[in-house]
């Protein structure tokens, strides 16, 4: 693993904490949640209730749970009430861990380049239909 | 309350958000608006007198430069094919995420959802390649986002689908 000064991962977490909106839940296998912490507001997350099931209380996350061996990863994931999100989930002894990071940009810039690009690819085709008639 | 996970797939611009938005909040826009990674909402829905919690996941739409993410489907119930009845070739993508989706989570219930049947003058598909499908025992429902026409059927047949499974 990379070895890394403390001052450096004591900067990079400040700038996550800071600028990604970091947020945690931990689950148990049977669904039930353990713990949470972080900007769980930004997400539309609230009203948390130690040991009843997660699919119940975060919507999102039914049928995602519990998580096999592999890690799981959800980019931009987006509900009515939250900011989009980047998904992180994975396993340990305690549970298995969902982290949220704020994914607000990257959704903003590839929201600009993927909506002109479709309108292009729409438009082509239209003109290929017209000039096959 | 039981809650199902229905994901909604099909080639970009097939109206999969506009579905959506015409399911849970009666309203349309025309106006095209990509989906950039996943929109989740929920919906509850009478079967039999029981309440169910729809999650319907809208991915993005599939495009030659950006494949969809298979990871999103994990624990579906059950999933929506959503095609453009006005292009082809959105039919036949169709037919290669149906493989997909089913290599990554197996056998569960889907339903092709033949969308923008208010444009039947300018379809690029013809009622015999549907009536084909149904005979391989495919669920088919024609729809239209703008006017409502099959929306609440299509998610009707699909929670039947699933709870009698």
């Amino acid at each position: 693993m990379l070895e890394l000064p403390t001052p450096v991962i004591s900067y990079l977490i400040a700038l996550l904490l800071e600028n990604r909106s970091l947020a945690y839940l931990l689950v148990q296998k049977d669904g039930a949640l353990s713990a949470w912490g972080g900007k769980l507001a930004a997400y539309g997350v609230g009203n948390l209730q130690k040991g009843r099931n997660i699919g119940q209380q975060v919507f999102f996350l039914e049928g995602l749970l519990p998580l096999d061996d592999v890690s799981l990863f959800l980019p931009r994931l987006k509900t009515e009430e939250g900011i989009c999100a980047d998904v992180h989930i994975f396993s340990s002894e305690e549970g298995d861990w969902v982290l949220l990071l704020d994914a607000t940009v990257d959704e903003m810039q590839l929201s600009l380049i993927q909506q002109h690009a479709n309108e292009l690819s729409l438009s082509q085709e239209k003109i290929s239909r017209v000039l096959n008639q | 309350m039981l809650q199902k996970k229905v994901c909604m797939v099909g080639s970009f611009a097939t109206g999969k958000t506009s579905l959506i938005a015409r399911f849970v909040h009666s309203i349309f826009s025309e106006k095209y608006q990509t989906t950039v990674g996943v929109k989740i909402d929920k919906k509850t829905v009478n079967y039999n007198d029981k309440e169910l919690n729809l999650i319907l996941w809208d991915l993005y739409g599939e495009d030659e430069f950006q494949k969809v993410r298979m990871s999103y489907l994990r624990g579906s119930s059950a999933y929506l094919l959503v095609v453009d009845g006005t292009r082809r070739s959105t039919l036949e993508k169709a037919f290669n995420l149906q493989v997909k989706v089913e290599e990554t989570i197996g056998k569960v219930p889907f339903v092709l959802v033949m969308n923008k049947s208010d444009l039947s003058d300018e379809w690029e598909i013809d009622i015999d390649e549907i009536n084909d499908l149904t005979q391989r025992g495919w669920n088919i429902v024609k729809t239209s986002a703008k006017t409502g026409r099959g929306v609440e059927e299509v998610f009707q047949t699909i929670t039947k689908k699933m709870l009698e499974e």
